[in-house]
């Protein structure tokens, strides 16, 4: 079977169907995305399961040529139809059709236009899907651009007030990295030779290594005079693609698109903003831009680590200032995902497995966070901090859950978010004495950003939650916060139960990910070390 | 791992019963109580049946196991090529002060059936208490420090929703906010301390790296390093200087938690990890740990001679007491250390609940205000009496062995010097700021005795008294000679018993006959800085959180103001530059054609003025241009 395709175009196909459906079915279109969403999700989990029988290299593949074209003098231009996942994709994927289910069931609050809202959803699905899957680069852009034009009119369609604006700014920003990754991609096509048929290709997995590379290239190894502006093309390539995927992650300072998007998002697309689309800028660096450019990323980690640790107390100190909740827990996604900068800039078994759990369970608390805010925002909308005190009383369920994901996110151990955090920091203070790319004050640095963390989810538990109940619409907001209704007992258990069980056995995700992750750091370690010999002898920089 | 001595489980059965009673029961009932609302009296009777089938495991399934270094492990994750493991270990230690913690809760939780009557939210109240416990006997089996953590955090988390049970009570919301980022910081170092070990020696074990350290003895600057960080994990979660400040505002829960916090589990996780991993400790961290752990017993003592609260007395009296303990490890005393960490838990339990008892009734926590309770409830203050007497130390109680043994072993270590004679002083401190309590409990003779005592109230008060005295522990009511505790104490020659027990006499006349001391003068300046505990709070705010919120606030406004505004700017920008640009193209590009244009037409124009239709300009223009080029041939 072709697990992976079907992934990708079941959500395909049925928002087909929902365009061909009258506007007057607008009843059937939400049961339709969440029953494609469990679909995938069991796919997902069936795939995951099988996977982890034998946790071996990429599985599950897909291979056609897609696009054969004669350009003439250019050669051929030949694009695979390449799918298959591996230990650190598949994690990932299953972590998407979860959080794209959940979505699906937080769309309830959509009322404006629900066919082309659906519509939109189901291609978004189907993009996040193929970008986890693709193994051939174009393949990759292609769905990597997919993603963006539906997010982006669902941030500017069905935001709040200043929606446009956070559109637009979400749209720029990602555009500005992806036409870079498009340069790169090109140069890497006319760099790169399948060394079976000896045509030029996008495959990623020959990107990876040095031989395929013709002599004399932009991007060859061995090549003397490879030197853009007086600087390793192959550096000014990983940069490039760095910066495209930093742009999504988001790290500072590239980062301000993320709380407008999110302020203004609906709730469902600020859970699949958070939740997914992050990660894909974590994923694109471990996959891209250092299985790519290994050598860059070794010359670079220093730099990376600290981007990493910034990030983290950053994100940390302005979530501590923050009066919108909503935007307190964007700047404290800035914050968790420094993390995942930093374990991958460790380059240790440790940090790059830290990094992945960090992100999985982040996408579950992100997308539980940004529910819990869409719970009272729909009820009273309002998410100012100031305006509620003593939420606990009217909604002492409400408060539960907000319990767990709170102190969850600040890394309490039994939750998922300790491991994570624990294991990128143990691999950044380790990286000192393995392979000495990062001092071992970043790991002490970073740990701070912990400190910071528990001191504003507390300080907002204790504002927002306790003490006595005084609400800034008085009388009328009594009435209106009710505790959590039947359907967000339906998202939020899973959540909360996920959470708990990854905290509980982190091998869960680990026994997928350690193998693919051990081959990883080892192999990107050894060519990293051998293709910057060669570079550093033939282009004496 | 080291196999050598790493026993595989034999009794395996015993082991799952074990885990299975002593440790999914409570953690069952927690989750059973946090998730269904129950009747009063059904809640504290699963909390109950919880604990006391905890314990019949611990006698029944656990003691057979207890050997020196019984360690049994299971494997819970692998990670690059290390495994990470949960390790048990079950040595006379862990038993004794499981023991412990399993009587002191169950008396606890007991005595809340009388003290939280008709509270609101009483399942969610017992089911923290369960998780309280569930995590502190974790904590005390796990020998791994990965697994100590997470019940080292767990610990913290209950004492948190303890501390703030109350969650409409403003001061209890802030106390508890307090006590878990105070305990978060030490946390970085326990941390820390985990990611220097791991690094040093791949395991976090503790029994590894026991091994590993004693084959290489020359690792020592990780061992500092990871030593001292994990020192200040030990003295935050133990409350001493300077991480001290959250204990007296704990005070703000409920009266049974703070005996929990301060007798069975929050304060004790410090000095109990301590006891396990003192091994690691270089002697110079060990000084700087003997004079931080002197500090904080005079401290403690100190501000506990002038508070007026009879909670804040018996906090700072913690703080000392849990001094003395870290003190004894200081000196290298470990058994010491557990011997004080058993009798103190047993008084120091027995002094809050009778506390409680008297607060509950009086609803009042001022010593003054309370000075009727000896008539108004005598066997709840006969309790606390004994109870007080084992604080100061007096023979026939527990706590005077493990006290006196630890000031002897003091002396014994280093003679007559500077901190000994502090710590004998601070005995005498002790003695002086529990007698001024007692007074002022026993200063009305007038009160009307108490109608009712319940017994949830009364009974574990009384045990807990009792256990406070000496044959609980041994049969020699002026030495160890214990029938079950295998802890051996040097013999105290009798004068130095002497000296002890007349420097605590001392103490208390000293208070009999002092007013001054008895009621200090509340205007004094002195007075007032120790009642504020040396304005360290306040110095705290000043120093630390407000930069902290300021620096935050700070970098909001650059978020916003410089590198939002860079973003904004720069669409600014190609806005501005599109405007300019089409400005350009309209005006200049298109402007160069309309003038070209222009040009042609002006031209046109000109020539235009030439045709005018008539012959005889025609001809004149003709005959001109014949008359040019006449002459330019020519």
């Amino acid at each position: 079977m072709n697990w992976l395709s079907i992934l990708i175009f079941l959500p395909i196909a049925a928002a087909l169907v929902l365009l061909l459906m009258p506007k007057g079915a607008a009843k059937v279109f939400r049961p339709v995305a969440i029953t494609i969403g469990v679909v995938q999700t069991i796919i997902a989990g069936i795939l995951y399961v099988k996977y982890l029988s034998n946790p071996q290299g990429y599985q599950f593949v897909e291979r056609y040529d897609w696009i054969n074209l004669n350009l003439g003098t250019f050669g051929r231009l030949n694009i695979d139809y390449f799918l298959a996942v591996d230990g650190l994709s598949l994690g990932l994927l299953l972590l998407s059709a979860f959080v794209m289910t959940i979505a699906a069931i937080a769309s309830s609050e959509i009322q404006k236009d629900p066919k082309a809202y659906y519509t939109l959803f189901l291609l978004l699905s189907a993009a996040i899907m193929g970008v986890f899957c693709a193994l051939d680069f174009f393949l990759f852009y292609v769905f990597y651009e997919l993603m963006l034009l539906p997010m982006y009119f669902l941030i500017g369609m069905w935001g709040g007030p200043n929606r446009e604006y956070a559109a637009i700014k979400f749209f720029l920003y990602t555009l500005f990295g992806s036409i870079f990754m498009l340069l790169v991609m090109i140069g890497l096509y006319f760099s790169v030779i399948d060394p079976i048929t000896g045509e030029h290709t996008f495959n990623m997995l020959y990107m990876m290594d040095a031989a395929n590379y013709t002599k004399d290239s932009y991007f060859s190894i061995f090549s003397s005079d490879a030197l853009l502006f007086n600087y390793p093309v192959r550096f000014l390539g990983f940069i490039v693609l760095f910066i495209a995927f930093a742009i999504k992650i988001p790290t500072i300072p590239l980062h301000t698109w993320l709380p407008d998007a999110h302020v203004e998002a609906p709730t469902p697309v600020s859970i699949i903003l958070a939740g997914v689309l992050l990660k894909i800028g974590g994923y694109g660096i471990i996959r891209i831009c250092y299985g790519i450019f290994p050598e860059a990323a070794i010359y670079f980690s220093y730099w990376i680590g600290l981007i990493g640790v910034i990030s983290i107390i950053y994100g940390a100190f302005i979530a501590l200032a923050s009066t919108d909740l909503k935007r307190m827990i964007a700047y404290s996604s800035i914050s968790h995902m420094g993390f995942v900068i930093l374990g991958i800039a460790s380059l240790t078994s440790e940090g790059v497995n830290g990094a992945i759990f960090q992100m999985i369970s982040h996408g579950v608390l992100s997308t539980m966070l940004f529910y819990l805010v869409g719970v009272i925002y729909q009820r009273v909308h309002d998410r100012e901090i100031a305006a509620f005190r003593g939420l606990a009383q009217p909604m002492p369920r409400y408060t539960m859950f907000v319990v767990i994901a709170f102190f969850a996110s600040l890394g309490l151990p039994g939750l998922s978010g300790f491991i994570g955090e624990a294991f990128t920091l143990i691999g950044a203070f380790k990286s000192a004495s393995v392979n000495a790319l990062l001092p071992r004050g970043f790991a002490i640095l970073a740990a701070v950003g912990i400190l910071i963390g528990a001191a504003y989810f507390l300080w907002t538990l204790q504002r927002m939650f306790f003490g006595a109940a005084r609400f800034k619409g008085a009388e009328e907001w009594n009435l209106k916060l009710k505790d959590l209704t039947a359907t967000e007992y339906v998202v939020l258990i899973p959540l909360a139960l996920i959470t708990i069980l990854l905290g509980v056995f982190p091998s869960l995700l680990f026994d997928a990910s350690n193998n693919t992750i051990n081959a990883w750091v080892h192999e990107t370690w050894i060519h990293g070390i051998a293709n910057l010999k060669s570079m550093q002898s033939l282009l004496k920089f | 791992m080291n196999q050598a001595i790493t026993y595989q489980v034999d009794p395996l059965l015993q082991v799952l019963n074990v885990s299975a009673m002593g440790f999914i029961m409570p953690l069952l009932g927690f989750a059973f109580l946090s998730l269904f609302t129950l009747k009063e009296k059904t809640v504290w009777y699963v909390a109950i049946s919880a604990l006391v089938a905890s314990f019949f495991s611990l006698v029944v399934f656990f003691k057979p196991l207890v050997h020196a270094h019984q360690y049994f492990t299971i494997s819970w994750f692998q990670i690059a090529q290390s495994n990470f493991q949960v390790t048990l270990l079950m040595d006379d230690t862990c038993f004794w002060v499981l023991t412990m913690i399993h009587l002191v809760t169950l008396m606890v939780v007991l005595f809340s059936g009388y003290y939280m009557k008709a509270e609101q939210r009483i399942e969610k109240y017992f089911a923290y208490i369960l998780l309280f416990f569930t995590a502190m006997v974790a904590l005390v089996m796990v020998n791994n420090l990965m697994v100590s953590y997470i019940f080292w955090e767990l610990v913290g988390f209950a004492s948190y929703a303890l501390i703030g049970f109350w969650r409409t009570k403003e001061s209890a919301i802030l106390a508890n906010r307090k006590a878990f980022i105070i305990n978060r910081i030490g946390d970085l170092g326990f941390l820390a301390a985990i990611f220097i070990l791991y690094n040093q020696f791949a395991t976090l074990n503790l029994q590894s790296i026991e091994v590993l350290v004693q084959q290489s003895p020359n690792n020592t600057t990780s061992l500092y390093w990871a030593s001292a960080a994990i020192l200040i994990a030990i003295i935050a979660k133990s409350a001493q200087f300077p991480f001290h400040v959250w204990l007296p505002d704990a005070m703000e829960g409920p009266t049974p938690v703070s005996a929990l916090i301060h007798a069975a589990t929050m304060v004790i996780a410090g000095v109990y990890l301590l006891l396990r991993i003192s091994f690691l400790f270089p002697l110079e961290v060990l000084l700087l740990l003997k004079y931080l752990s002197l500090f904080s017993i005079l401290m403690g003592s100190i501000f506990a001679m002038v508070q007026n609260d009879i909670k804040k007395i018996l906090a700072y009296s913690t703080i000392s007491q849990i001094g003395f303990m870290l003190f004894a490890i200081s000196i290298g005393n470990n058994q010491l250390a557990l011997f004080h960490l058993l009798t103190h838990a047993f008084f120091k339990a027995a002094l809050f609940l009778a506390a409680g008892a008297f607060i509950h009734e009086n609803k009042s926590q001022d010593i003054r205000l309370l000075k009727g309770v000896s008539k108004q409830m005598p066997l709840v203050f006969y309790a606390y009496t004994v109870a007080s007497a084992a604080l100061i130390g007096f023979p026939f109680t527990a706590a005077y062995l493990s006290k006196e043994g630890i000031v002897y072993a003091a002396f014994s270590q280093s003679g007559f010097n500077i901190t000994n004679v502090l710590l004998v002083v601070s005995v005498l401190l002790t003695s002086i700021y529990v007698s001024r309590m007692w007074f002022h409990l026993n200063a009305d003779k007038t009160a009307t005795k108490l109608q009712s005592n319940p017994l949830a109230m009364l009974l574990p008060i009384l045990i807990l008294s009792i256990a406070s005295l000496f044959f609980i522990f041994s049969i020699n009511p002026l030495h160890l000679e214990s029938m079950w505790l295998a802890i051996k104490l040097d013999h105290v020659p009798f004068v130095f018993s002497l000296g002890m027990i007349a420097m605590s006499l001392f103490g208390v006349l000293l208070v009999k006959y002092t007013p001054v001391i008895l009621n200090p003068n509340e205007s004094n300046r002195l007075v007032l800085f120790l009642q504020n505990g040396a304005y360290i709070d306040q110095l705290y705010e000043m120093v630390f959180v407000k930069p902290i919120l300021k620096l935050a606030a700070v970098l909001k406004w650059l978020d916003r103001h410089v590198v939002d505004a860079l973003v904004d700017g720069i669409a600014k920008l190609a806005i501005t530059l599109a405007k300019i640009s089409d400005w350009f193209d309209r005006k200049v590009i298109d402007g160069f054609v309309n003038l070209i244009a222009l040009i042609a037409k002006r031209f046109g124009d000109l020539i235009r003025i030439s045709q005018t239709g008539r012959v005889q300009t025609y001809f004149l223009l003709a005959l001109m241009m014949m008359a040019i080029l006449a002459w330019f041939i020519y």
